[in-house]
């Protein structure tokens, strides 16, 4: 195709085979380049290092603030998170049991603290309940621990 | 549509941010000289659609994309300067078909760059397509290519590959059409390039890139 007229693509043509001349020249080349021009090389490498450092700083800061953010919204859905759960302290007790046991059976061994909830609160209990709740380690209807 | 999506790196072989940080600490001097002229070529070329846009934009851009991983570096394919290179030519390509408006304040296209639910950047100027030049950058290129001419009236060698260039020859094929060795080609180039750096002529705070 021909580029007459087309002085967008002549001029493409030059600045594209300029750029590329760049790219591929010897830092020596380079060197001279800035001694003809009075370009700074120093001042140069330094305004753009500092920009890209400045730059990549930023993500990651931002990159964190998500993720604190994200872990605040998961925080407050697991807090807003209720479950149905047996109207009597004793039945909650039985329920807690009955959660542990089956998950010791499948081999998920709970932490330390959920070990002695025969002398838990009950609104100790209450509160684990809810966790195990969220965590999705509860039965369908937590009303019928058995289940 | 160029740089739209993710390009497809398989993530083992893009580099990681340490990778990233360890490739910018070992950049040249000359190196980050390339990269300052070689960002400004490009703002040259996007002439009155580079607003007031500089090389050390297209620069950021091209980083600031490789850090949200909307272009991810394969370090297996290419090194840091090619990555950059790369990133800076598809940018400015974007760019040259976003549509020109004078009365628009000019933004930086990172700023314009939303993330979808999905987590799926979307670069808006993308979706407006203009390849069209108007008539005064037009006129503004053809101006410039003839500045650029008469600074080499006495250089047959120079304006034999101008002319070459002009025609859309890479510089392979500008060497095979004119019989010039590599050495002979580089000689020509690089006194070409100074010249017309010395002149001024694309300079990205003068020329091309403002029509009065």
């Amino acid at each position: 195709m021909s580029t007459k007229d087309r002085f967008d693509r002549q001029f493409k043509g030059v600045v594209n085979a300029l750029a590329r001349s760049v790219a591929e020249a010897t830092d020596e080349e380079i060197v001279e380049d800035a001694k003809a021009s009075g370009f700074n090389l120093e001042a140069n490498a330094a305004e753009l290092k500092a920009m890209f450092l400045d730059t990549a700083k930023k993500f990651q800061k931002r990159k964190l603030i998500e993720a604190k953010e994200a872990y605040g919204r998961q925080v407050q859905r697991l807090q807003q998170t209720s479950f149905q759960l047996p109207q009597s302290p004793a039945e909650r007790q039985a329920l807690l049991q009955s959660v542990v046991a089956q998950q010791a059976q499948r081999g998920n061994v709970l932490t330390a603290k959920f070990r002695d909830f025969e002398n838990m609160s009950p609104t100790d209990v209450e509160s684990l309940l809810q966790e195990l709740g969220a965590l999705g380690l509860l039965p369908a209807d937590p009303q019928k621990p058995n289940e | 549509m160029a740089d739209k999506s993710p390009r497809r790196v398989p993530e083992e072989r893009a580099a990681t941010p340490e990778e990233v940080h360890a490739a910018i600490e070992s950049l040249s001097l000359a190196d980050w000289a390339r990269l300052r002229k070689f960002a400004d070529y490009y703002i040259v070329l996007l002439g009155e659609k580079a607003g007031d846009r500089r090389g050390k934009d297209l620069l950021h851009v091209a980083f600031e994309r490789l850090l949200q991983r909307m272009r991810k570096w394969d370090k297996t394919k290419v090194d840091f300067m090619g990555f950059l290179y790369g990133a800076i030519e598809s940018i400015s390509d974007g760019w040259s078909k976003k549509k020109y408006s004078p009365t628009e304040q000019p933004v930086l296209a990172a700023q314009l760059v939303q993330e979808a639910d999905e987590g799926e950047l979307s670069d808006p100027v993308e979706e407006f397509v203009s390849t069209e030049v108007s008539p005064a950058q037009m006129l503004l290129y053809n101006e410039t290519l003839s500045q650029i001419e008469v600074l080499f009236v006495d250089d047959p060698e120079v304006l034999k590959v101008l002319e070459a260039f002009q025609e859309g020859y890479d510089p392979a094929s500008t060497r095979d059409f004119w019989g010039l060795s590599q050495k002979e080609y580089n000689t020509i180039i690089v006194r070409m390039r100074r010249t017309i750096e010395r002149a001024g002529i694309l300079d990205p705070t003068r020329g091309v890139r403002h029509v009065h």
